[in-house]
């Protein structure tokens, strides 16, 4: 499998005034991550965690802190002209979380879809706005090209975003929470169509989501972020059935499951600690049952299993 | 303890009606955790909110009654519903933890309602205040904060608190966690299953989140298009669903322990609920209607230990 | 609302471009006594050089509209202007341009005007066109800088960077649209602001007295110590139209979100 997308060591820190005070706030602190060919990778983690930020850097909507980000194996610079940037937009789309809020309300879905081929010079506008909105199962597309945004439903609005973000044929889509404001009955109708745009296109997804199950039912393997930092890393399946970090632990009990006969008891009621001056040691440390002295240190990742994990248990 | 019947209630515009709560009945009874299940646009939280009087212009409760220990809250003057509110049965929902008042600290607001409403004097209002807030786990050093400087979670646990002040029979929830991270969410809920079996109260519990309903509740009703389609025990309609709609929803939820293969969506959309809808609601979207499906309307009926209203049974 | 102010305007510039017909008199002809009361033939009597007061309300018209409508679409467009630049791109240029609006807001306007109008030795509509619209942009500049500050960080504008787009296209094409019935809200705000203070200065004297507006008008009319000579209509009239006009800009701005809107229009 080869590497579509790799970072190493990234790192963004925000200026924040609070009052007189300039404050800095860490929001990633040393992310590692790859991605393949043919492969979706879900980012997974509460609010705070970074894995939007994670996201927007690598969308090149905030520049990086520290660190390398490299496409296809070669290494982008900080800097890109104008050509370059298109390149990179052509390969890398991105699709948000508020389907509402990422259509221009003024515009119809016509000029949504032909902004990206107007920009990229590609030909044939109308049979490829035809083509696409069909790959995102919208029938029949003409009766959707005239349409507002606010004509249309919440599932339907997030395929007109697939549609507009597939249309250059990337080869990186970053979804961010795809699926978080859209009905039960409608989600996994979105995340069918990510895996058949896997399958039938092959296009690599960086999912980020807050959902678990979600994560587990689309991925191929899943990251988890906690503080900035990813803390657990491994297949798909495995990282759910059987989690190793602690704070993955808590995850999986957290999460809602029809299944569970009685209510376990969680015992935690901690919180992420501030980004704005993080411990130097493990972030999960001060909620860890299982927290020892050398917690207090830095932890590396470490490989065990084919997984990898940022605790001193392993 | 708490009953509805035959409620309709909706929003009126200028030249039209979204009927949106459509002949509605349920009762609540002691240590029910009832669960009303639905997605966006299906008519809960006007139901919730109807239930409750709570209804504002263009809001309008066109027919029911609404009955908690005897009394119809709908034929109430706004005085004694005042009276009623809070003390019987209380609410809870997803702005909540947004609309404390940011100026005021959080012992003062909860004291002033039971000050103001209730004739509380100072020093007993403050005495309940305490206990309350110790019951969802806020420490009194905290209780002198200020909203925003309290984590998002617990400002909801500083509105549960206030619903439970004057120890309602019936606490009523709409979405209370969903703006929340899953994990606070769970130790929010947890607190509220304990608090449940010590104050003995019982909740309705409104979600679009159904996983969470089928984990805690011990009954639950799937709303779809203003009407109740399935109600029954929590665990036999999650292991047995029975009404399309039900099925739908279960096979496109993602499991988190079990390993399926595919998960399907339901096609289609709800439909209009300003128009009058002819035969089953959920017909259009249903891979198993038929023609008796387009034209008699299905009514709620007792099978297999639960209540459905489909023709299939 | 808005129909009564639009119903307002439209007659105002009715009247303005056909005043040549309606007009009895030419506005600037001795055709009779001077100080006249008002009579058959002249229903709001005659000036000090014996010119037609009615004609003159009516030519009038012309030029207060003129320079109103002119003075606001160009206290919009620096406000416009600056405001989006200042707040699309931020940083330095941000600072410095909002220094700049705040330096604007901070002097008093109509002082202002009158300083520099005292000074200007040219006078003429264009030089209270450009000194108005100098002096005021301030206001509305900030309300826009506020608003794309807004709209920058929403979903749809990120996404139109991921594709690729360009600022100069997101700036207009994107962020604009979504602020039309703000910009339009400031436009009107600005001609009732620019017809108020065109009045001002012109009854200050420190327009060119010589042209016929409304307020060159009360300039006259107060020269002539008209209230105390009896002579009221000759202030009411001019008057009651400036507020006639400037009200009915006020009543559209405040109902232009139904119309520029697409989902209120909707409803």
């Amino acid at each position: 499998m080869s590497s579509v997308l790799k970072v190493i060591g990234l790192k963004k820190e925000f200026t924040i005034r609070k009052g007189f005070k300039t404050l800095t706030l860490k929001a990633l602190r040393g992310v590692d991550l790859e991605l393949n060919e043919n492969e979706i990778v879900s980012v997974v983690g509460e609010s705070g965690c970074g894995k939007t930020t994670l996201l927007r850097v690598l969308a090149r909507l905030y520049e990086p802190t520290a660190g390398k980000i490299s496409l296809f194996g070669e290494e982008l610079p900080r800097r890109l002209n104008r050509k370059e940037e298109l390149k990179f937009r052509k390969l890398v789309q991105m699709v948000f979380q508020d389907p509402f809020a990422s259509l221009n309300p003024t515009k119809r879905v016509s000029y949504l879809l032909k902004r990206p081929l107007k920009i990229h010079r590609i030909e044939n506008e109308d049979q490829i706005m035809k083509n696409v909105l069909e790959d995102v199962e919208l029938t029949p597309p003409e009766s959707f090209l005239e349409k507002f945004p606010h004509e249309l439903s919440g599932g339907q609005r997030q395929r007109v975003v697939f549609a507009r973000a597939i249309i250059t044929k990337p080869r990186i889509i970053l979804a961010d929470e795809p699926t978080s404001m859209l009905d039960v009955s409608i989600k996994s109708g979105i995340l069918n169509l990510m895996l058949k745009l896997k399958e039938e296109h092959g296009i690599s997804f960086l999912h980020v989501t807050h959902d678990l199950a979600a994560a587990k039912y689309i991925s191929n393997r899943i990251v988890v972020m906690y503080a900035g930092l990813i803390v657990e890393e491994g297949e798909a399946k495995e990282i759910v059935n059987r989690p190793m970090h602690p704070y993955t632990m808590l995850l999986r009990e957290a999460a809602p499951d029809p299944e569970k006969s009685s209510s376990t008891t969680l015992v935690d009621v901690g919180e992420p600690p501030s980004l704005i001056d993080p411990p130097l040691g493990c972030p999960f440390e001060p909620r860890c049952k299982y927290a020892k002295a050398e917690c207090k240190e830095p932890v590396q990742m470490r490989k065990v299993d084919g997984r990898k994990v940022r605790c001193v248990l392993y | 303890m708490f009953e509805v019947l035959e409620l309709n209630a909706g929003y009126q515009f200028r030249n039209r009606f979204v009927h949106a709560v459509r002949n509605v009945s349920f009762k609540v009874e002691q240590d029910d955790f009832f669960g009303i299940a639905g997605e966006s646009g299906c008519g809960k939280t006007t139901l919730v909110l109807a239930s409750l009087g709570l209804l504002k212009k263009p809001g309008k409760v066109m027919s029911g009654r609404v009955l908690v220990e005897g009394l119809n809250l709908l034929a109430l003057s706004n005085d004694e519903l005042k009276k009623v509110r809070w003390k019987k049965v209380s609410l809870v929902t997803q702005s909540s933890m947004n609309s404390l008042n940011p100026v005021m600290k959080v012992k003062d607001q909860m004291a002033d309602v039971l000050i103001r409403n209730h004739g509380f004097s100072k020093s007993d209002a403050y005495e309940l205040v305490k206990e309350k807030l110790k019951l969802v786990g806020i420490t009194p050093d905290r209780m002198e904060s200020y909203p925003h400087q309290l984590s998002g979670g617990m400002r909801q646990r500083v509105v549960i608190a206030m619903a439970l002040l004057l120890s309602p029979r019936v606490i009523f929830m709409d979405e209370p966690t969903t703006a929340l991270d899953v994990v606070v969410q769970r130790s929010i809920l947890q607190q509220i299953e304990e608090l449940k079996k010590k104050e003995h109260f019982s909740i309705v519990f409104i979600t679009h989140d159904i996983s969470l309903l089928f984990e805690l509740a011990t009954k639950i009703a799937i709303m779809y298009a203003g009407e109740f389609v399935e109600v029954g025990e929590a665990t036999l309609v999650y292991s047995r669903p029975l009404h399309p709609y039900t099925k739908g929803l279960i096979e496109a939820l993602p499991s988190i322990s079990k390993d399926l293969e595919k998960y399907k969506s339901i096609p289609g959309r709800p439909p209009d609920l300003t128009l009058k809808i002819e035969g089953c609601p959920f017909r259009e979207r249903c891979s198993f209607a038929f023609e008796r499906c387009r034209v008699e309307k299905p009514e709620l009926r007792f099978v297999n230990g639960r209540w459905v209203a489909c023709h299939l049974y | 609302m808005w129909k009564i102010g639009l119903g307002i305007i439209l007659f105002f510039v009715f009247i303005a471009v056909f005043a040549p017909y309606l007009a009895k008199y030419p506005p600037n002809r001795t055709v009779s006594l001077p100080y006249q009361p008002p009579s058959r033939q002249h229903w709001l009597g005659t000036d000090r050089l014996g010119r037609d007061i009615m004609s003159q309300v009516i030519h009038g018209s012309r030029l207060s509209l003129i320079i109103g409508v002119s003075t606001g679409l160009l206290m919009t467009l620096i406000a416009a202007t600056m405001g989006m630049t200042a707040g699309y791109f931020g940083g330095v240029l941000d600072r410095i341009l909002s220094t700049l609006m705040d330096i604007f807001l901070v002097i008093p306007g109509i002082p202002l005007m009158i300083v520099i109008s005292s000074y200007v030795r040219v006078k003429g509509p264009l030089v209270v066109i450009l000194v108005i619209a100098l002096t005021s942009w301030g206001s509305g500049a900030r309300v826009i800088r506020s608003q794309v500050l807004s709209l920058k960080n929403r979903e749809f504008v990120m996404a139109s960077k991921v594709a690729g787009e360009s600022d100069l296209h997101i700036i207009f094409f994107e962020i604009l649209p979504n602020m039309l019935s703000l910009v339009a809200s400031i436009f009107f705000s600005s001609v009732l602001f620019a017809i108020i203070g065109e009045a001002s200065l012109s009854f200050l004297g420190l327009s060119d007295v010589s042209r016929i507006t409304w307020g060159t008008m009360l300039y006259w009319a107060q020269n002539a110590n008209a209230l105390l000579n009896g002579m009221w209509y000759w202030v009411f009239a001019p008057g009651l139209c400036i507020v006639l006009l400037g009200t009915s800009f006020a009543l559209l701005s405040f109902s232009i979100d139904e119309i520029t809107n697409p989902r209120l229009r909707m409803r």
